[in-house]
């Protein structure tokens, strides 16, 4: 729940650059971090011999030991297997959801900050409009309306990250077209929506991929949240939120069946967090070696 | 108009008569361990509650719950100790006419509202034309059932009338849902009503704080009935209901003392708490027995060879061990053991057996694909879609059975939703397991409802079986007009029977309500659902 | 800067108008007819037969006005709304507008507790950890915010009360009843909010602190303290405004899951309860208050910014 807004709009403006800048983060330990997330949320599920829904009630709420790390849960599935599944889901919610926002609010932003006027006032006053709901609830309502499913929970939580993208893209391109070589290439008679591509877009992706990481973290926590509340994906998913959930009756009894989907959401948060906090440091050009 | 006793009441005796032929299921009000000391007066019990009830105006409202509430602030006209037994009430007297249509009551005199104003037939009139009437869009109308008519013939008589004899007539009149209420207040309160009720019964509703209920000792209150051995006033001072949703903190709430009553527990724990000295009270439900009813019109389950396999495949003692920690029996049949009519001979007919169920899929035309984990015939695969609505335990319990179900080669998808999902998707029969549960002390209250053809698309859909068959429908008439307890039991073994091999349902477990208390509460007393009556309980020393 | 101030209350009502509008089409959007649930919520369960289904939900149809163009049946729920009545629960047929007048108050309460709660951990570990940068102090403090901000609070809230509640029992199970019961709720809510203060306060300190004119302050010889209050502190407070500004959505958020784990009466459990059974005219009142607390809430936070920071000026 960290405004990147505030703290990308906090930094310089950005210049081009290069792709040395993204492997740069990938080599701090955030980075790292994050990338082995990705391979375990990939590859682990695979790797296990255990079955995302396989039952053994024979088994059921033991404890963790070598043969079930994490223990098992009520019906005697392997948590870490589930807990490996629900990375999956969730960084597919999450990156969906932040790539549904990035697009729509990248789009409605530019088209805001650029071109003034009416067009700009009728786009803002959609995004006020969506962000009289904090993003959460807004999410809730729309789940309401369409129903749970994993797919309209990324619908939900994505088009809930539209208004951040949104103004920060606005306010971006609003100082961006007033630099020198913007006004030059309009003064030339480049058509706007080529300077929009080739000269006000690069400038601001920087920007867009930090706040796009940073809200890939408030999606998995927004849906986990949901699922919580159980207006997720539907049994018998491995969804962390609905694990946690799932665990609470027998939490006296069997605590690792909600504190390790709990913690892995904790992990991932704060991994994805700190890799966003490493990629703007990288793709900062007064930080970058010279 | 000449009165004796007409059919009804002869049926009545001989209900009576049946059931001291067997030990009586429920005594009534079952009386705790006998409390060694002496009640003392004063006193708050505090209830962690479910869910707040959305309204506690029992002739509109009918959750099962809540009825409980509604039972302190309320008093039936008539009382029923045993099935089939009933003794005076609100009501001193009553006589049913030669054909069993006029029922005429006579009433307590010394009776008051809590409100003050004194209790009239008025109130009794009230009471059966606000259920009848459908702009109050009550949820009792099958409580008063063929009523025709109410009338006043003087201050502490009333007359009912029906549009044809009704066995179940006193039967439903010992419930609170045809408790009267205060005409005065319902008059000026008008919808607030069900907010702040107003009867006559030993707690008084005094006011919510949040979504707690408070309610208060009647001090008035002189009208309880003979059954009860006790007069005057509850020992109680104040009873509490208080909210709490989440069964672990109802059970950590009771732990810390933060309140010392309460139900639907986590079953886990329920064991333990009762070796560390809490009060658990298990009320067996009669009735249905919670199943998965299988839809017959649809495939895979119109293939009675495939319901079998169903049947072999879950596990009822896996579910019950796992889910329900060993706190519920196992199911055998439609009816609970608990209940009246309950057939011995249908248990065990399936016992858990895999290759019994690939091998009944297998002669089905149903085969598993080499390397396959859904079975196939002619290409399609078998799907099986179960309903279930997310109360308690039920997705649990559910989720548990499709996971069985997959391991013997069945595409289970289970969708779990509200009940008004649900619902609609048992209208529109777009199912094939789905879910059935019901408490109820008479055969006749479930049995009709589940496997009578006039469920299945009227009423209140509740035949998800969807078997329409006259002769059963015949056989369940004749099983509910008869008086002779021998031929109703001959009568609902067989269609017990028939249910089982036909595989109509899937019984999983028989339903226990939980009663929780610390053991400083006493002289709770249990009515014949097995729900309790704070009229005589007491709070003693720690 | 007056005519700012009612430009701003005056826009107001556009948003709320649009808001409406939004709640309003929230049920003709939906993939299930609202009526059959609501005759399924009011029969509990019995619908009865096909044919009567059909003529019932007619009656109900011409009843509710619903057989009325849009703009007819708009123009009635604008009117309902401006006069107070919100229509009535499809499960209890409770008038919504009462229901919400009656856990609203729960809401309030846990949101500033929580509010209060985030201000004050936040400033307080925040300017700790500032005036020691690299101590251990700063490091654990830095910790337990990263923590803070990556946990999922129904996670934290289910942790707090093993502990606090369960296991060493030394606060109260149930989220109401007494003011100890609000300790966990709110610290629950208040954590993420105070992790991010924390973090900008110390952050902000330090940089204050590199600066000429505490230098100065220094050199003139003031005491620690004054420097600290004086001077260091009122260039941090702006921007934990700004964040406490932009921290109310989650802490309204936040009320939901709060409110579901602990128990507490509230509209946020209220509105979770009555989208998962389907009760639409809860769940439009629900997101109306909602929408309207946030809206006014945003307004007092943007005034109040405007002025406490004189440079800041909106054209």
């Amino acid at each position: 729940m960290i405004d990147g807004q505030a703290m990308v709009s906090a930094g310089p403006a950005i210049e081009r650059r290069s792709i040395n800048a993204y492997l740069r983060a990938f080599l701090t330990p955030s980075g790292a971090a994050f990338l082995t997330i990705l391979l375990l949320a990939a590859l682990g599920p695979m790797a296990t011999p255990y079955g995302e829904a396989e039952i053994n009630p024979m088994r059921a709420l033991e404890a963790p030991s070598w043969a079930y790390p994490m223990g098992t849960d009520l019906f005697g599935r392997d948590v870490f297997t589930r807990v490996l599944y629900g990375a999956r889901l969730s960084l597919l919610i999450g990156i969906s959801a932040a790539l549904i926002g990035a697009t729509i609010g990248l789009a409605v932003g530019m088209v805001a900050g650029l071109s003034g006027g009416w067009l700009d006032r009728a786009a803002m006053s959609a995004i006020d409009l969506l962000l009289a709901f904090p993003g959460t609830l807004l999410a809730m309502v729309i789940v309401a309306m369409l129903g749970p499913s994993v797919t309209n929970l990324i619908l939900a939580v994505g088009i809930a990250t539209v208004p951040g993208y949104a103004r920060l893209v606005r306010s971006m391109a609003l100082s961006i077209r007033q630099a020198d070589y913007v006004l030059a290439a309009r003064a030339i008679g480049v058509r706007p929506w080529v300077i929009a591509l080739r000269h006000v877009y690069p400038n601001l992706r920087a920007s867009v991929v930090v706040y796009a990481t940073l809200s890939v973290a408030t999606a998995i926590l927004n849906a986990a949240g949901l699922g919580f509340l159980g207006l997720g994906s539907k049994p018998p998913t491995a969804e962390w939120g609905l694990m946690v959930a799932d665990g609470r009756e027998t939490l006296e009894i069997a605590w690792w069946v909600t504190a390790f989907p709990g913690l892995a959401i904790l992990v991932t948060t704060l991994v994805i967090y700190s890799f966003g906090d490493a990629l703007n440091t990288a793709l900062d050009p007064k930080k970058a070696p010279r | 108009m000449t009165t004796r006793t007409g059919p009804s009441r002869r049926r009545v005796l001989a209900l009576a008569a049946g059931g001291l032929a067997s030990p009586p299921l429920f005594q009534a009000f079952i009386p705790e361990a006998a409390a060694q000391a002496t009640p003392v007066a004063g006193g708050r019990l505090t209830w962690a509650y479910v869910l707040r009830p959305p309204s506690l105006d029992p002739n509109v409202w009918s959750g099962g719950n809540d009825t409980v509430v509604m039972r302190q602030i309320f008093d039936p006209l008539i009382w029923s100790p045993r099935p089939g037994e009933f003794a005076p009430g609100l009501a001193s007297a009553w006589t049913i006419s030669l054909d069993g249509r006029v029922y005429r009551f006579e009433l307590r005199r010394d009776v008051t509202f809590h409100d003050g104003t004194p209790f009239t037939a008025e109130a009794v009139k009230l009471t059966f034309d606000r259920i009848a009437d459908p702009v109050t869009r009550s949820l009792l109308t099958g409580a008063i059932g063929p009523f025709e008519s109410a009338t006043v013939i003087d201050p502490h008589t009333v007359e009912i009338r029906l549009h044809r004899p009704w066995g179940t007539f006193l039967s439903n009149l010992s419930s609170v849902a045809l408790s009267p209420g205060s005409p005065e207040a319902i008059r000026r309160l008008g919808a607030g009503f069900a907010q702040a009720p107003v009867g006559t019964g030993p707690f008084m509703f005094e006011r919510w704080v949040g979504n707690d209920l408070h309610l208060r000792r009647n001090p008035s209150y002189r009208w309880a009935p003979q059954a009860i051995a006790h007069a005057g006033p509850a020992h109680l001072e104040e009873l509490v209901i208080r909210e709490v949703p989440e069964a672990t903190t109802r059970m950590n709430a009771l732990r810390t003392g933060e309140v010392n009553f309460t139900h639907f527990p986590v079953l886990s724990q329920v064991e333990t708490l009762e070796r560390a000295g809490f009060g658990v009270a298990r009320m067996p439900q009669p009735g249905f027995s919670w199943s998965f009813p299988m839809n017959i019109t649809r495939s895979p389950t119109d293939d009675v060879r495939v319901r079998h396999a169903i049947l072999h495949a879950i596990s009822r003692e896996q579910i019950v061990r796992t889910v329900l920690f060993g706190q519920m029996q196992v199911a055998q049949g439609p009816l609970t053991a608990a209940t009246f009519g309950f057939d011995p001979s249908i248990a065990n007919m399936y016992p858990f057996n895999q290759q019994r169920a690939a091998a009944l899929l297998d002669e089905a035309g149903w085969r598993l694909p080499a390397g396959g984990r859904v079975r196939q015939r002619n290409g399609a695969p078998l799907r099986l879609e179960m309903i279930m609505f997310d109360v308690g335990t039920n997705k649990a319990v559910t989720e548990l059975a499709q996971a069985m179900l997959q391991q013997i080669g069945f595409d289970a998808q289970l969708s779990v939703t509200n009940y008004p999902a649900f619902a609609a998707r048992v209208t529109a029969a777009d199912y094939n397991l789905a879910q059935m549960r019901w408490s109820a002390l008479d055969p006749d209250q479930v049995i009709p409802t589940m496997f009578s053809s006039g469920q299945v698309t009227g009423g209140g859909q509740f035949n998800r079986t969807r078997i329409a068959n006259e002769s059963l429908d015949a056989r369940i008439a004749e099983g509910g007009a008869s008086t002779d307890p021998a031929l109703r039991r001959r009568i609902y073994a067989e269609i017990q029977r028939e249910a089982m091999q036909q595989g109509w349902i899937a019984p999983i477990y028989d339903d226990t309500w939980f009663w929780l208390r610390q053991q400083q509460i006493q002289g709770l007393q249990y009515d014949l659902e097995g729900r309790p009556l704070f009229y005589k309980a007491w709070v003693g020393r720690a | 800067m007056l005519r700012y101030t009612l430009w701003r209350v005056v826009w107001v009502m556009p948003v709320l108008f649009g808001v409406s509008v939004a709640v309003f089409l929230m049920l003709h959007v939906l993939p299930a007819d609202p009526l059959q649930v609501m005759l399924v919520q009011t029969s509990s369960g019995q619908v009865p037969t096909a044919q009567g289904t059909e003529q019932l939900l007619a009656q109900l149809r011409s009843e509710l006005g619903l057989d009325q163009p849009l703009y007819v049946q708009f123009g009635r729920f604008l009117w309902d709304v401006l006069t107070g009545s919100l229509g009535q629960s499809y499960r209890s047929q409770e008038p919504v507008s009462r229901m919400l007048a009656a856990q609203y108050p729960y809401t309030v309460r846990l949101a500033l507790s929580g509010l209060a709660c985030a201000i004050v951990l936040g400033l307080g570990f925040g300017i700790l950890a500032g005036l020691k940068p690299g101590s251990w102090v700063d490091r654990v403090s830095m910790l337990l915010a990263s923590i803070g901000i990556s946990a999922p609070i129904f996670w934290l809230g289910l942790m707090l009360i093993w502990l606090f509640a369960v296991t060493w029992e030394l606060l109260p199970v149930l989220g109401t009843g007494s003011a100890a019961a609000l300790i966990l709720p709110a610290v629950t809510l208040g954590l993420p909010g105070a992790a991010i203060i924390a973090r900008l306060t110390r952050q902000n300190l330090a940089a204050t602190f590199k600066e000429d004119f505490i230098t100065t302050a220094r050199a003139k010889g003031l005491p620690g303290r004054i420097i600290l209050l004086k001077h260091a502190l009122p260039n941090v407070m702006l921007p934990v405004l700004t964040i406490v500004g932009l921290q109310f959505g989650n802490l309204m958020t936040g009320t939901v899951i709060v409110e579901t784990v602990f128990s507490r009466p509230g509209i946020g459990r209220m509105g979770v309860n009555a989208i998962l059974q389907s009760d639409y005219p809860v769940v439009q009142g629900f997101a109306l208050v909602i929408a309207a607390t946030y809206v006014v809430a945003n307004l007092v936070v943007d005034l109040a910014y405007t002025r406490i920071d004189p440079r800041i000026r909106y054209d």
